[in-house]
């Protein structure tokens, strides 16, 4: 499946960067920009509005969630489906994800091959951003990590 | 037993040496003493020309009887002598005297006048009876002389027998009156003067208990002070009741930079504390004053609690009160006692901590991500098979890679256990699921080290309130140390189960793991909640692990209200006991019921140790 949509990829960690872009080619998606800092995430999507953007958390210049925060209060991208994909697994940490406004939270380490079917669900899914109602998130814990396999 | 006045403490001389025959020394020896005299001076009478002798035998027996008298005198006046007994020496007096005068010319005898002497004596005896006793004598002493010589009666000498006896029973009696009043007077004297002395030696007594006392009192309140003022790395601030402080300690001055004069009587306890932090007592309600404050002391417990207080200086900084009543003699609150330690830095160090924890695991996770998620890129890929030792080598790199990570998940929840902190997503769990989901996962290594897995559970559904990941993780542990610690051909029964509780209330579910494997040696079995600590068997056989499972599952199961108990033989094998506490199923049937407890309980932070 081509061309699923288009997304923009941001964590300070390259080869995560590269791992990610990976699974949303799997997904069909085009990567139209892979940056390192969330000032570079926050210029990248404003200039190319993606349909879908991929935040780490914990990045130079400004967090997943600032840019989050930032996407929402923007007419131009507030309707836009942004995913977050982080280490800290903590619940607090999901919960405060979802409250900036984020539609998913991914946590670290995840399976190429399921980050790609997620991708694909969240490209699918009605664009239509409704703060806190539609959040999703799967299981985020060390225990998921221990069972996947 | 009355006396007249007190006696001198420390007689001296001859009147010393009398006094110590006299029980009264007023009376019977000296008052005898002096009829003694007079009598005696009375004999120099003989010697004026015309008084004579007229029966010798008379005089002498008056004689005789007047010195048995003053004889009875020393003896009747002794301590030992009953008083009543003293009335006699009068009375032989009287009669002695009678017989002088009827050897001396009978009823016109000039010695007639002594006899106003022992009547006097006898009066002074205390009661009446000496009245009734020495009337009849002083009548047969005045007709003495007639019985003695019949002829010595002259004319008209009957009116004298008469009158005379009369008005000597007379004078005994007013004597005997007035002594009578006297004696009551000087008594009252006497109880008023004692009652005086007690007044005034308790008095006394008093004063100097009351000196001892002040002093005590200073002595006692300098040395708390003292106590108090040594206390430099903790603030001491007492409060009356209303708040008002009246103790303000040399650590509460150096904390908060007021001087004790600038606070004590002059500032409440509230004016430290941040209002906001007040008002969050009240849920939030502004308007919280000193009572919320004291709300957790007034059933009698200590309430320790952070917060935050104000310096003179207007900075802030954490403090970790003890608040406590204080009572005064009777058992009421007359007060409070704010004891509070500066957790400032210690706060500061917990929360870098904690940062610090974050960022390690933080870190440790995204290489881990990269390991992991290219090694699942290269088994997935289609276009280069890899061969079947490759495979084998790329499942052992995922295997310690997930074992990596599984060791920075558990650090990272041991430091959130530690520090207190660590959140549950509570609902409705089935620990048949649970368990389920644990076996499932944990098969493939039972398999793979020829453990067999034995699963016996209940028909009905066991359900707890509780984290299903933190539960399933505490189920894991407990599983896959079991396999680890059995030898291959063993066995590992899981029974899920619960007590046999006749109270439904307290209806616990178990969950027993037992193995067949190595054991812990029983001196061990304290030890073995505790981080890090590793059991001698386990090192021995070389079972690797660092000793966080257990301490792991025993905060999962404390933060879930239950515990884990464990028993073991070496050699034999071990058994580990999950207890939960169950959900009541009336209450699990009732909808209302089941999402009020949810919003009640939605995200806790279990504290833990």
């Amino acid at each position: 499946m081509n061309n699923a949509g288009t997304v923009v990829i941001a964590d300070d960690d390259a080869d995560i960067r590269a791992l990610i872009a990976l699974s949303a080619l799997r997904a069909g998606a085009v990567v139209a920009a892979d940056v390192g800092t969330g000032g570079a995430a926050l210029e990248a999507i404003r200039r190319c509005v993606p349909d879908l953007a991929i935040l780490d958390i914990s990045m130079p210049e400004m967090t997943g969630l600032e840019v989050v925060r930032a996407l929402r209060a923007d007419p131009l991208t507030s309707g836009m489906r942004v995913m977050l994909l982080s280490a800290a697994v903590h619940p607090a940490a999901v919960a405060e994800g979802g409250a900036a406004g984020a539609d998913a939270y991914e946590a670290k380490p995840f399976s190429p091959r399921q980050l790609a079917a997620r991708i694909r669900e969240v490209l699918q899914s009605p664009p239509a951003h409704k703060a806190s109602t539609e959040f999703s998130t799967r299981s985020a814990s060390s225990r998921s990590a221990a069972m996947e396999e | 037993m009355d006396t007249w006045v007190d006696r001198p403490a420390h007689p001296t001389g001859l009147a010393g040496w009398l006094r110590q025959f006299a029980v009264d020394p007023n009376s019977v020896l000296e008052r005898q003493l002096c009829t003694v005299a007079v009598y005696l001076l009375s004999q120099l009478m003989f010697l004026v020309p015309g008084i004579s002798i007229t029966q010798q035998w008379a005089v002498a027996l008056g004689a005789i009887l007047m010195a048995a008298a003053t004889a009875a005198a020393f003896v009747l006046g002794r301590a030992d002598v009953p008083v009543r007994a003293a009335m006699l020496i009068p009375l032989i007096d009287l009669v002695a005297i009678g017989f002088l005068r009827a050897g001396t010319g009978g009823a016109g005898s000039i010695f007639g006048a002594l006899l106003i002497l022992p009547v006097l004596s006898l009066g002074v005896e205390p009661g009446r009876l000496p009245l009734f006793v020495g009337a009849p004598v002083i009548f047969s002493v005045i007709l003495l002389p007639q019985l003695v010589d019949p002829s010595s009666l002259a004319n008209g000498q009957w009116i004298r027998m008469i009158f005379t006896p009369m008005i000597l029973i007379l004078t005994a009696l007013s004597t005997n009156e007035l002594t009578r009043r006297l004696r009551s007077r000087v008594h009252a004297v006497q109880v008023l003067r004692r009652r005086q002395q007690r007044l005034l030696a308790e008095a006394q007594d008093n004063a100097t208990a009351g000196a001892a006392a002040s002093y005590l009192i200073r002595e006692s309140a300098h040395q708390m002070a003292g106590v108090l003022d040594a206390v430099t790395e903790q603030s001491v601030i007492g409060t009356d009741r209303s708040g008002r402080i009246d103790v303000f300690n040399a650590g509460a001055q150096r904390m908060l930079g007021f001087a004790a004069h600038e606070v004590i009587d002059r500032r409440n306890i509230t004016d430290f504390h941040l209002q906001d932090e007040l008002d969050q007592l009240r849920g939030g309600h502004a308007g919280a004053d000193y009572s919320s404050l004291l709300d957790p002391v007034r059933d009698g417990d200590a309430s320790v609690k952070d917060w935050t207080y104000r310096r003179a200086d207007g900075s802030t900084l954490r403090v970790q009160v003890a608040i406590t009543a204080r009572h005064d003699a009777a058992g009421d609150v007359e007060g409070y006692l704010f004891v509070g330690t500066d957790v400032t830095q210690e706060r500061k160090q917990a929360r870098m901590k904690d940062e610090f924890v974050n960022l390690i695991s933080h870190e440790l996770r995204t290489p881990l991500s990269s390991i992991l998620g290219y090694v699942e890129l290269i088994g997935d890929d289609e276009e280069h098979p890899l061969s079947a030792e490759q495979s084998k080598y790329l499942v052992t790199v995922e295997r310690n890679a997930q074992r990596l990570l599984r060791l920075v998940s558990d650090l990272l929840f041991t430091a959130q256990v530690e520090s207190g902190r660590f959140s549950l997503q509570v609902r409705e769990v089935d620990l048949r699921d649970v368990v389920r989901t644990s076996l499932e996962s944990a098969k493939p290594v039972a398999e793979s080290r020829d453990v067999r897995l034995v699963l016996s559970q209940t028909l009905t559904p066991l359900p707890v309130w509780g984290d299903p990941t933190r539960l399933g993780q505490a189920v894991d542990n407990l599983v896959s140390n079991a396999i680890k610690f059995t030898p291959p051909g063993g066995r590992v029964a899981i029974t899920l189960g619960t007590t046999a509780d006749d109270d439904d209330e307290s209806e616990a579910a178990l969950i027993s793991v037992s193995d067949t494997g190595i054991g812990i040696p029983a001196d061990e079995i304290d030890r073995l909640f505790a981080r890090f600590f590793r059991a001698s068997t386990a090192t021995q056989f070389a079972i690797p692990g660092v000793g966080l499972g257990l301490t792991i599952t025993q905060a999962i199961a404390a933060a879930h209200h239950g515990h884990v108990g464990v028993a073991s033989t070496v050699g034999e094998g071990t058994t580990f006991i999950l207890e939960l506490p169950l959900m009541q199923t009336e209450h699990a049937a009732d909808g209302e019921s089941v999402a009020s407890r949810v919003g009640a309980i939605g995200s806790v932070t279990m504290a833990h140790h």
